[in-house]
């Protein structure tokens, strides 16, 4: 059948373009109570006494918990796979708060007016503590963010609190302090070290956090959530509520977006242990101020890094330092700062030394977590930026040092043993590697050539042009699991039951498209249920691209074990064996004789040889293949007043097997604006006294429609040997590559180099005039 | 309070708070393609036509509309299936949260620009559409369904 | 947190409006887009939608009058303003913000807070423009932004003078969905080819918009590339720029400089 490499429509396209009630603030029951949290105005402090007597007399307020209510075990929200490798460091609720927005207390009442009257009825006597606000400066700072006994790490992640340090990790390659003197003392080579900055860009997913909660039938917990970790999210409140997990259920319903921000516990602790006290549904909708201040945001990280080559372009070796800003609770802090690395480095793997290392410091400010790019992102940027340096230095065009030094089909690189995520990762030929025709496409595409040999200048304004390349991977090996089942109805039409979770990428409809091309029948005959703990088999969730290719994989397994048991089924019934079977999608054949499969489910649900077929099947990855991608960005920059605008935008990608092209066209698409946003627009500022000033949509600008440029994404025929169809993954390769282009790009255009994100007009303007060191 | 309003050809009437907004009032009353993306009226997630005129919903008082008529992506979806069709076919449909707010928004559009008066033209498209923010599509898909729908080009 | 109103009312008469104004904690409505930002309580909220305040019409001695009901989009639409100095104020309409929110915004909640970031408010002070209030009168907008009111009052009316001008609007945005960094507007009139009366507004500073007098004056004189290049340096010295958590005063300076350079470029030539 023809069912991959396809551009099907979405299975829930019609119901979420109408505007059905899909999503979970949608569905939560109209008694539900509704949740609000009192949050801390203090970046640091100290609960010495809280009052709610007021806050329970108001009409309609059911319940009042301050940390003394609940119980005091510490966790880690972060929806890794479990024993996670994040500091157990966060409490329901506590009697510090570390970081403006910090949860102090939660009430429950019949409806919004009372629960927020109530909240400005809770008093509380803090104790202001010093707080630690320039992540520069928390390393062994005299304030302490997490001086209590409780928090632990499961495993060593470089955790010191008494330093405020949340993970640390190391790794070398060769002796890289060696390589480096080599370099200094030899004419014929080139030594760069520079100092970049990246940002804590926020997810923005247009649909806030929201989780519900109620009791069945059975007294048990059922969980609604926007999440991308259903089965972490019940392990999660499993753990600290001490509910049995069985006496669990966690649901996704649709959701409003994820990047990676709803790969967490917010707020689902909450409504559980409401639902849990009061036994009365309750529901807990973030407002978008919340979602800025009081979840998750990208990891601001310093960089310095170090180059070395020859001056014919070889390049000897990369030495990277990072201090990266968890905020005020440290999940995800080791596993993003070691994927700035994992994910960069092997791109240039003939070095002769790499020494990558890094701390992530504990900060408070809004903590940091997981979000799209993961950490790449922001080595990428340094890395491509700092590549571009140095073929200015060379004096050689950057495309061609990266041709000289990029990975190659069949080669490998060290780094991929050694750096997995919080852990050893594993050794790992590339099998399909297409990055070299990337390249070359994109210069082709672009006209990189031409317009680079002549400067266009059009009054105040300069084009420029900027490359970077980039990998990704496909699923975290060795610690991703998912599985799936099929069942066969009656009408020869399949339920597919997968853990994975849609955020709305259309995951559910490219795991179709597998199974129904295994099983050869069309994507309309497969029905999707996916993401309930109850109904759906296992799956770590959906984050580090790891739906198609992990996910994927399971279905096809899947698929491949129910087709084998169809043919032993009509095998029966046709008196014949197995391997005399043939199967066009409707109908066995064998000889002469035939059934359809409609027929042959009927019979085998009403009478002969009775049975439901079910097939099942898990996958681990056993390496994560790496997608590609090549980008040149095409800038104008306003010379008298700093305005970079993005003309065009070409990116050529190696994502194996696209499963559904205009699904992974609009993957690339928008995460390319994503990048784009972190590169120009999203910028990030706190008050003095720690308070997030940009917590709001006025302030905090995701690019709009009119900040689009043209864009021209292409895939490269390439097919991953281990992946589902040869398909690798797509989801987060298009975000790493914009801000080291647009980077590069305004340098060529006109001289200036920006090492801090976002690159706004204000930045370039000054360094135009000279006032910024470049 | 007591408001009167006429939602989607429909008379209804509300008991409401004097300090409730549209949004709302519409939400608790099973209006749920209405949507909230945000507190400051950037997103327009909650756009709906207010005596068809567009408006974000989230920041017009209930009490304000007593009187008045409102349109929902409830009340226009079925006149909207090509365009619906164009947008699932780029697959630019995606998590969908914006989704109805925008329908809202394309169902204003094309009756204007068929009246004449708004430019049939894609900058001026875009810029009506401003308010309508996407974080997951980068724009490019629902465009090329948007221009193809509304024969812009 | 949010806007709390006590008690919402909808009088049938202006006068009657005006007295319930007068009360302790009451509130004029306009579109409450901006209101309902804020978080405090109003006692008694006054919405002005029944006393025909939202109309835009030309009055007989060459002023176009709209009511300080209207909403934003209603003058972006309005056949009176597409012609009306090469269709100046529609452009400027069509910057701001988006369409759903100038659907609901009034032109009197954007006169009379006196926003500082207000495109609108750079663009009409940069015509012959008035306001009018109820017991107040009428006054200049110039002399409304720069002084405000003493007392509680009901802006009726926006009176801008119908005569033959060019005008240019600029402004500096990062995205162009943000507000304006800075924004700038310069008119002038012509009459027989001949340009007079130059009116240069700079708003955004980010305090609110305002005239740059000095410079209007010198360009008086002569609008040859002399008098605007000492026209600019007027600006520099007459007109404030401040910080704020976004952008500095200083690159609001050196913006605004360049955007009028350019603005005086256009309507000049
Ligand atoms: C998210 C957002 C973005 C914006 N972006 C821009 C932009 O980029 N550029 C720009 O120029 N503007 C912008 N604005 C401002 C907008 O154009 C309006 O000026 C503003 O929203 C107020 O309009 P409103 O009618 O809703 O006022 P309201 O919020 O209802 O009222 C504001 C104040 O005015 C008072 N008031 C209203 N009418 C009268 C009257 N007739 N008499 C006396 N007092 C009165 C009210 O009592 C209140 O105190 C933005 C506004 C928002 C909310
Ligand atoms: S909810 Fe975002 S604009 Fe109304
Ligand atoms: S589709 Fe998700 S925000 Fe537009």
């Amino acid at each position: 059948m023809d069912q991959v490499k396809k551009s099907i429509i979405k299975k829930d396209a019609f119901a979420l373009i109408s505007g059905m009630p899909v999503y979970t603030d949608d569905l939560a029951p109209k008694d539900a109570l509704v949740i609000k949290i009192l949050r801390s105005p203090h970046p640091f402090a100290r609960i010495k006494n809280i009052d709610v007597s007021e806050a329970l007399k108001v009409k309609g307020v059911e319940l009042v918990l301050t940390h003394k209510d609940v119980p005091r075990k510490p966790i880690t929200r972060a929806g890794q796979g479990y024993p996670e490798p994040s500091p157990y460091d966060k409490f329901i609720l506590d009697e510090y708060v570390r970081y403006v927005g910090d949860e102090v207390a939660i009430v429950a009442a019949e409806d919004e007016f009372a629960a927020e009257e109530a909240l400005k009825k809770i008093k509380v006597d803090y104790e202001i503590l010093e707080p630690v606000l320039d992540f520069e400066e928390a390393e062994c700072n005299t304030s302490i963010i997490h001086p209590e006994k409780e928090a632990f790490s499961q495993f060593d992640i470089g955790y010191m609190p008494e330093k405020n340090i949340a993970a640390s990790y190391s790794m070398e390659v060769g002796d890289v302090d060696k390589l480096i003197e080599e370099c200094e003392k030899d004419p014929d080579c080139v030594l760069i070290k520079r100092r970049y900055y990246t940002q804590a860009q926020a997810h923005v997913m247009l649909e806030p956090h929201a989780s519900f909660a109620y009791i069945d039938l059975h007294g048990r917990l059922v969980i609604v959530s926007s999440t991308q970790t259903p089965f972490h999210v019940r392990r999660q409140v499993s753990m600290v509520l001490d509910i049995p997990i069985k006496s669990i259920r966690v649901i996704k319903p649709r959701i409003g977006g994820g990047f990676g921000g709803k790969q967490a516990l917010h707020g689902e602790l909450i409504t559980a242990l409401v639902t849990w006290k009061t036994k009365k549904p309750s529901k807990l909708v973030y407002t978008r101020r919340e979602v800025f201040e009081a979840t998750y945001t990208r990891h601001p990280m310093r960089f310095d890094i170090t180059l070395g080559a020859k001056k014919d372009g070889t390049l000897k070796l990369i030495d990277v330092e990072v201090l990266s800003d968890t905020g005020a609770y440290g999940e995800h802090a080791l596993t993003t700062l070691m994927v700035a690395g994992s994910k960069t480095l092997p791109l240039y793997n003939k070095v002769e030394g790499v020494r990558f290392r890094g701390k992530v410091v504990y900060t408070n400010k809004v903590p940091a977590g997981a979000y799209r790019g993961y950490g790449a992102i922001q080595g990428n940027f340094v890395l491509e930026s700092a590549m571009d340096e140095l073929a200015q230095e060379l004096g050689i065009d950057p495309v061609d040092l990266r041709l000289k030094n990029v990975i190659r089909e069949g080669e490998t690189s060290p780094i991929f043993k050694i750096m997995g995520e919080g852990r050893e990762g594993v050794e790992m030929i590339v099998r399909s590697c297409k990055l070299e025709e990337a390249i070359k496409r994109v210069v082709e595409l672009s006209g990189w050539k031409e317009k680079r040999s002549k400067s266009e200048r059009n009054g105040s304004k300069v084009r420029g042009l900027g490359f970077a390349i980039a990998m990704q991977g496909s699923g975290i090996a060795n610690i991703d699991m998912a599985s799936a089942i099929l069942k066969l109805n009656d009408d020869g039409s399949f339920n597919l039951l997968v853990g994975a979770t849609d955020l709305g990428t259309g995951s559910d409809t490219i795991l179709a498209q597998i199974a129904a091309e295994e099983l050869g029948v069309s994507t309309d005959d497969i029905i999707v249920y996916s993401s309930d703990t109850d109904l759906t088999p296992f799956d770590t969730g959906a984050y580090a691209s790891s739906t198609t290719y992990v996910s994927g994989n399971a279905v096809r397994l899947a698929a491949k074990k129910m087709l084998k048991l169809i043919k032993e089924e009509a095998a029966k019934m046709l008196n014949v064996s197995p391997d005399e079977i043939t199967w066009d999608g409707k109908v066995l054949r064998a000889g002469d004789k035939e059934i359809s499969l409609k027929d042959l489910a009927t019979k085998l649900y009403y009478t002969e040889n009775q049975k439901q077929l079910v097939a099942d099947a898990s996958f681990v990855g056993p390496e994560s293949p790496p997608p590609y991608a090549a980008t040149i960005a095409e800038v104008e920059v306003d010379t008298e007043t700093g305005k970079v605008d993005v003309l065009k935008y070409y990116t050529v990608l190696d994502i194996g097997t696209p499963i559904n092209p205009n699904l992974a066209k609009v993957q690339v698409e928008g995460a390319t604006m994503q990048g784009l946003g972190m590169t120009l627009y999203e910028d990030v500022k706190y008050s003095g006294t720690g308070r997030l000033l940009t917590n709001n949509l006025m302030y905090y600008k995701i690019p709009s429609r009119l900040d689009v440029p043209e864009i021209h994404v292409e895939f490269l025929e390439s097919y991953e040997p281990t992946g589902p169809f040869g398909a690798k993954s797509v989801a987060e390769i298009g975000i790493d590559t914009p801000p080291a282009a647009v980077a590069n790009a305004i340098y060529s255009a006109v001289g200036v180099r920006i090492r801090e994100l976002p690159i706004t007009p204000e930045k370039v303007f000054s360094a135009l005039k000279g006032g910024m060191k470049s | 309070m007591k408001i009167r309003v006429k939602i989607n050809g429909q008379d209804r009437s509300f008991e409401i708070d004097p300090s409730e907004y549209l949004l709302d009032t519409l939400r608790k009353n099973g209006y749920m393609s209405v949507k909230r993306g945000c507190d400051t009226g950037s997103c327009g997630a909650c756009t709906v036509l207010l005596d068809g005129r567009p408006v974000i919903s989230c920041s017009v008082l209930s009490a304000s509309v007593d009187g008045h008529e409102i349109t929902t992506a409830e009340g226009i979806a079925n006149q909207m299936k090509e365009y619906m069709h164009a947008l699932a076919s780029e697959g630019a449909d995606q998590c969908g949260f914006c989704q109805p707010g925008l329908l809202v928004m394309i169902y204003y559009l094309k009756k204007m620009i068929d009246k004449g008066l708004i430019e049939r033209d894609k900058e001026t498209v875009r810029r009506y559409l401003i308010g309508n923010l996407c974080r997951c599509s980068g724009y490019l898909p629902q465009e090329r369904a948007i221009f193809r729908f509304l024969g812009v080009d | 947190m949010s806007l709390r109103i006590k008690e919402y009312v909808r009088p049938k008469t202006l006068e009657e409006a005006y007295s319930l104004l007068q009360k302790e904690g009451a509130e004029i409505l306009g579109g409450t887009t901006y209101a309902r930002l804020s978080s405090r309580e109003i006692q008694l909220a006054i919405d002005l939608q029944d006393l025909g305040l939202d109309e835009i019409k030309e009055e007989e001695n060459g002023w176009i009058s709209i009511g300080s009901m209207a909403r934003l989009s209603d003058l972006e639409f309005h056949p009176l303003l597409k012609d009306f100095a090469g269709g100046f104020l529609p452009y400027v309409l069509s910057r701001i913000w988006s369409l759903q929110l100038r659907g609901v915004a009034t032109v009197g909640g954007t006169v009379v807070p006196r926003w500082g970031f207000s495109d609108f408010l750079t663009a009409v002070l940069a015509l012959e423009t008035e306001v009018e209030f109820y017991k107040s009168g009428r006054m200049k907008l110039e002399d409304f932004l720069e002084k405000g009111l003493k007392e509680k009052d009901i802006m009726t009316r926006l009176l801008i003078k119908k005569e033959e001008r060019r005008a240019v609007f600029k402004y500096m945005r990062n995205s162009e969905y943000d507000f304006s960094i800075v924004n700038v507007a310069v008119s002038v009139k012509v009459e027989d080819g001949k340009l007079y009366d130059c009116r240069i507004a700079v708003g955004a500073r980010p305090g609110v918009a305002k005239l740059a007098t000095k410079a209007m004056e010198i360009l008086k004189e002569s609008y040859d590339d002399e008098h605007v290049e000492m026209a600019l340096h007027a600006v520099e010295d007459e007109i404030n720029f401040g910080d704020d958590f976004r952008w500095s005063g200083e690159y609001r300076k050196s913006v605004a400089l360049v955007l009028l350079k350019r603005a005086l470029g256009e309507v000049i030539s």
